[in-house]
């Protein structure tokens, strides 16, 4: 068949594997859904005139930063670049019902739900951090999120390293892992 | 800069960033129990773990780490339409400047189907070039079978150019060239199993850079000797790509067949948006402002695929209805865990012919050798009743006890840290116990745990030795290390070491939604189970939990492994789906079932099924025995529901507009078959569970039936059931159809009910009714009509 054809087939997979993926990336770094939205729709738009063959290998990597660069553009026209410093956030977060919800005792112990508590605490990050370990979670690796952050991979060791000793640390985390693990012992133990 | 001190030296924290060597060591094992090290330093990190304490930092940190990974599909929306509406009209735009020669293509090579074509509509929008972009990718690719005979055509919306529109202009860049790509995938794009974006190529990169001296990467040694790299900014995009090996990959026709459906999804969303309601629910499930209609809110990363409703159809145009039985009753569970929840579940989440499956009916026991009874009924349709609803009927033969073939079940259960929840492991644990009753000396069953402490939990172990088999149960906990991805292969490899020629030999897969099995490729994992089940070894999914699950993909699994899906959202269900269902789902009595109904045109004008949205076949598939389809277990019950609209009857204008959705079709001759009375003819094809050639049945219907309330009472509950679906998807086919009409109608039909099933089903018809809006957006959301249907 004649070209053009077959080529946008790679980007349509690329939308249907990272849209979550970046979306939910977007949206932690701009709290703001449309411009999150614009912000995943810029990398792909963008993406549609990259060259496959020039990208093989490194979409995601790639659709990340250029989504985040896109971000960063919204931020420092609002003022808000110093967000992604390492120092504690500045903005208020979407999450903030959720973030409530952790400081009520009563609430967690009905759901006693160690995930719900952790997206709050993850809101309350350094941005940095919180970034390095959102990045982590979306599946990339150290080497990637380097690569998307522009920050060197032992840096981004480091504040995944910060991001998650604080949020193990956290009393209610602590005891929830610990119930979770202590919960395995007893059980092997009561049947061995 | 003074942060590559060596270790003796450490622990004073340099100004800049605070950094320091102690830190660095530390970050070395939060790096390892996120799964980040190559195996050198692995192997150094692993030294370190004769301490307890790092021990305990590494499973803690990962525990939670893991539950991190969670709460992203927390955060979970359902595709934007706009987002892909952009990117075609920007690969439009690219290609443009890129090549003159598509926009001269001849007309002939891109004109396509008709259905390709309506499928373009909006497209031209974005003007005529895009349009035969795309229809070249649909049309030129041989269609797969799911959707030659899908219809998925939707009104075109003018509204629905402008965000797309006003994005793009946002975001002009210059129109780079696309340049010509051999292979149609596979540049690491796949997502693995869990839905987390797997870069395989940038996997590879990673492992290229560790071989290059200098910035790019630093081991475990270098951290506490080596000089300070160099910022390593642009230096993974600076390197040469390095995927020969992903080029290639997808080239043969199961993989185009896989993309050219990829690409028809793509295209199908791109229709959605002209759907209003549709594009409503979107914008609901959004967030953005949302309704105060208690929808359910797609909780965290739950995936429903979107699938769009069957349409009528004109018997002229297409008098074949082709299907493969699905006997999955997952849906019902979830509607029953949303609305338990007090939420309205999102309408991709109900699959009306998983509703329907999940009710026993009172069908005839088959006569004779045969596997399966046959039962065809029709009656007025309640719901339009100038329509008539006719209900086809399977039921597969009861194998007593005694008879039962010996099982060799071996069970793959997640046992992830997010598998802790009350409703998940436990759940599991709990059905297995109550399964563990049932077996005797025959029955083999094996456990095998995988995404946690993974490995071989019970060797495969005689029914007759209960104990041990629920001490094994017992011992079963979530959590804990991630070591071993043998996972599936093992399962496999226990369920073929204990292989019963002639017995029942089945995987059965438990799991919350982390699909990590050992394969992260889908398509291996796909051809993996496809192979397993043609050599008799099948596979049932059973999905429990909230907030993780991956619907679809466990749907899908299931079906390349020839087995059921349920979905367990208590006890009471896991009772059903270990005790009454997988001894039933246990024995296949006939496999690779498909059902073809052919309409008589002289009679009826149109149809439409109601469901089975994912199990159309092509009408060539019906005879094509190499094609897979469902299966029927012992005891099974299989229904499903057609909507006719009767030539002549089809004027009657006391149900609204009949011919609303059939097209009139051409006049033709009709064939001296047709002068037939018969409404239609059910033609069942199944193979026998050993046999590779199958077995056709026909039954007739010559019967139009009579009102609605003298139809049978499983007919009626069918109907109810079905209404009910309809209502939960907001759809344009509910007609008449009410709440209120759906309680009545399902409690004058509960026939002898024995498990109360459809007592249940009550409970939930009143919660819906209670959250469903009373009113909504004009002509979006139907208003409360007099409940007069039934009649």
């Amino acid at each position: 068949m004649p070209h053009g054809g077959e080529p946008q087939a790679w980007v349509l997979e690329a939308v249907e594997a990272y849209e979550a993926p970046l979306s939910r990336y977007a949206r932690h770094l701009l709290d703001d859904f449309d411009l999150a939205a614009d912000a995943v729709q810029h990398a792909f738009v963008t993406l549609c005139c990259e060259s496959r063959e020039r990208l093989e290998g490194r979409v995601a990597p790639w659709l990340f930063r250029v989504c985040r660069n896109r971000a960063l553009d919204h931020l420092r026209r609002a003022g808000r670049e110093h967000t992604l410093g390492d120092g504690p956030p500045t903005s208020p977060h979407a999450d903030g019902p959720v973030t409530a919800a952790a400081d009520d005792p009563a609430m967690l112990a009905e759901r006693a739900d160690l995930a719900a508590l952790l997206r709050g605490l993850l809101a309350d990050l350094p941005a940095a951090q919180r970034e390095t370990i959102d990045l982590w979670c979306e599946g990339l690796t150290y080497r990637q999120i380097a690569e998307v952050t522009g920050r060197q991979e032992g840096h981004v060791r480091v504040l995944a390293h910060r991001g998650l000793t604080s949020l193990r640390g956290h009393p209610r985390v602590r005891s929830l892992v610990t119930h979770e693990r202590t919960g395995v012992a007893d059980a092997s133990a009561s049947t061995s | 800069m003074t942060d590559r001190q060596p270790p003796a030296a450490a622990s004073l924290p340099t100004p800049d960033d605070r950094r320091d060597a102690t830190e660095e060591r530390a970050a070395l094992l939060t790096a390892y129990a996120l799964g980040q090290l190559d195996a050198a330093d692995r192997s150094a990190v692993e030294r370190l773990l004769a301490d307890p304490d790092a021990r305990r930092v590494v499973e803690e940190t990962r525990a939670v780490a893991e539950a991190l990974r969670a709460t992203r599909r927390l955060d979970a929306a359902p595709p934007s339409t706009d987002l892909r509406r952009a990117v075609v009209a920007a690969l439009a735009r690219a290609t443009e400047s890129a090549s003159e020669e598509v926009a001269d293509r001849p007309p002939a090579t891109v004109s396509g189907t008709p259905r390709a074509r309506r499928r373009l509509g909006w497209l031209t929008l974005s003007g005529a070039l895009a349009a035969s972009l795309l229809v070249g990718l649909v049309a030129t690719r041989e269609s797969p079978s799911l959707l030659a005979e899908r219809e998925v055509v939707l009104p075109r919306s003018s509204s629905t150019g402008q965000p797309a529109a006003k994005r793009i202009a946002a975001t002009d860049g210059p129109a780079g060239q696309l340049e010509r790509a051999g292979d149609i995938a596979g540049s690491g794009l796949a997502a693995d199993a869990n839905g987390v974006p797997q870069a395989r190529g940038g996997g590879e990169l990673a492992e290229k850079a560790a071989t290059v001296p200098g910035p790019g990467r630093r081991n475990a040694a270098d951290i506490a000797t080596s000089a300070p790299p160099a910022p390593a900014l642009d230096l993974a995009l600076a390197m040469p790509a390095t995927a020969e090996r992903q080029r290639g990959l997808l080239r043969d026709g199961a993989d185009a067949d896989r993309f050219a459906r990829k690409a028809a999804t793509a295209v199908d969303r791109l229709d959605a948006p002209g759907d209003e309601a549709r594009e409503r629910g979107l914008r609901e499930q959004l967030g953005v402002a949302r309704p105060a209609n208690g929808r359910g809110d797609m909780p965290s990363g739950e995936r429903y695929a979107t699938f769009f409703e069957n349409r009528f159809r004109s018997t002229a145009d297409a008098p074949l209805s082709t299907f493969s039985i699905d006997v999955d009753t997952a849906s019902y569970a979830l509607v029953r865990r949303f609305l338990s929840g007090g939420q309205l579940p999102p309408p991709d989440a109900v699959r009306l012919e998983e509703l329907l499956n999940y009710f026993s009916y009172d069908d005839p026991a088959p006569a004779g050798d045969d596997p399966f009874s046959v039962t065809v009924e029709a009656a007025t349709c309640p719901w339009r009743p100038g329509h008539r609803l006719v209900r086809v009927g399977l039921r597969g033969r009861d194998v007593p006890r005694t008879e039962r073939p010996a099982g060799n079940l071996v069970f793959l259960v997640d046992v992830s840290g997010s598998m802790a929840a009350d409703d998940k492991l436990p759940l599991v644990k709990q059905g297995l116990t109550m399964l563990v009753e049932e077996l005797d000396e025959n029955d083999r069953v094996a456990i095998v745990t995988y995404a946690g402490d993974a490995g071989l939990r019970l060797p495969s172990t005689s029914g007759a030795e209960k104990g041990a088999i629920l001490a094994a149960i017992e011992s079963l906990t979530s959590g804990g290390g991630t070591h071993g991805s043998a996972g599936i292969e093992l399962a496999y490899a226990q369920a073929a070491e204990h292989f019963v020629r002639g017995g029942v030999n089945r995987v059965i897969l438990a799991t919350d939604g982390d699909l990590n099995v050992g394969i992260t490729d889908d398509r291996a994992l796909a051809n993996l189970i496809t192979a397993k089940a043609a050599g008799g070894t099948f596979l049932t999914v059973l999905g429990v939990g909230s907030g993780n699950l991956q619907d679809e993909k466990l749907e899908t699994i299931a079906a390349h492994g020839n087995g059921i899906y349920a979905y367990l959202d208590g006890a009471r269900e896991a009772r059903k789906v270990f005790v009454e269902q997988l001894t039933g789902s246990t024995i296949t009595i006939a496999k690779d079932v498909k059902i073809q109904v052919e309409f008589n045109p002289a009679v009826v004008a149109s149809w439409r099924q109601l469901g089975y949205e994912n199990r159309l076949l092509a009408a060539r598939d019906f005879r094509d025995d190499t094609k897979d389809a469902g299966d029927i277990g012992a005891g099974h019950a299989v229904t499903a529901l057609y909507e006719v609209a009767l030539v002549g009857e089809a004027d009657d204008q006391s149900g609204g507009e009949p011919l609303k959705y059939a097209a009139p079709g051409e006049p033709r001759d009709r064939p001296a078959a047709a002068v037939s009375p018969d409404l239609l003819t059910v033609k069942l094809r199944f193979k026998r569970p050993d046999g590779d050639t199958s077995t056709l049945r026909e039954v007739p219907l010559a019967e139009r039936g009579g009102a609605f309330t003298a139809a049978s009472a499983d007919l009626r509950f069918a109907a109810a059931v079905a209404g009910f679906g309809m209502l939960l998807r907001d759809s344009e086919h509910a007609g008449d159809a009410t709440y209120g009409w759906v309680a009545a109608t399902a409690s004058k039909a509960l026939g002898a009910d024995a498990g109360g099933w459809r007592t249940e089903f009550l409970d939930l018809v009143r919660r819906a009714e209670s959250l469903a809006p009373r009113v909504g957006p004009p002509g979006v959301t139907p208003l409360p009509r007099p409940a007069s249907p039934a009649r």
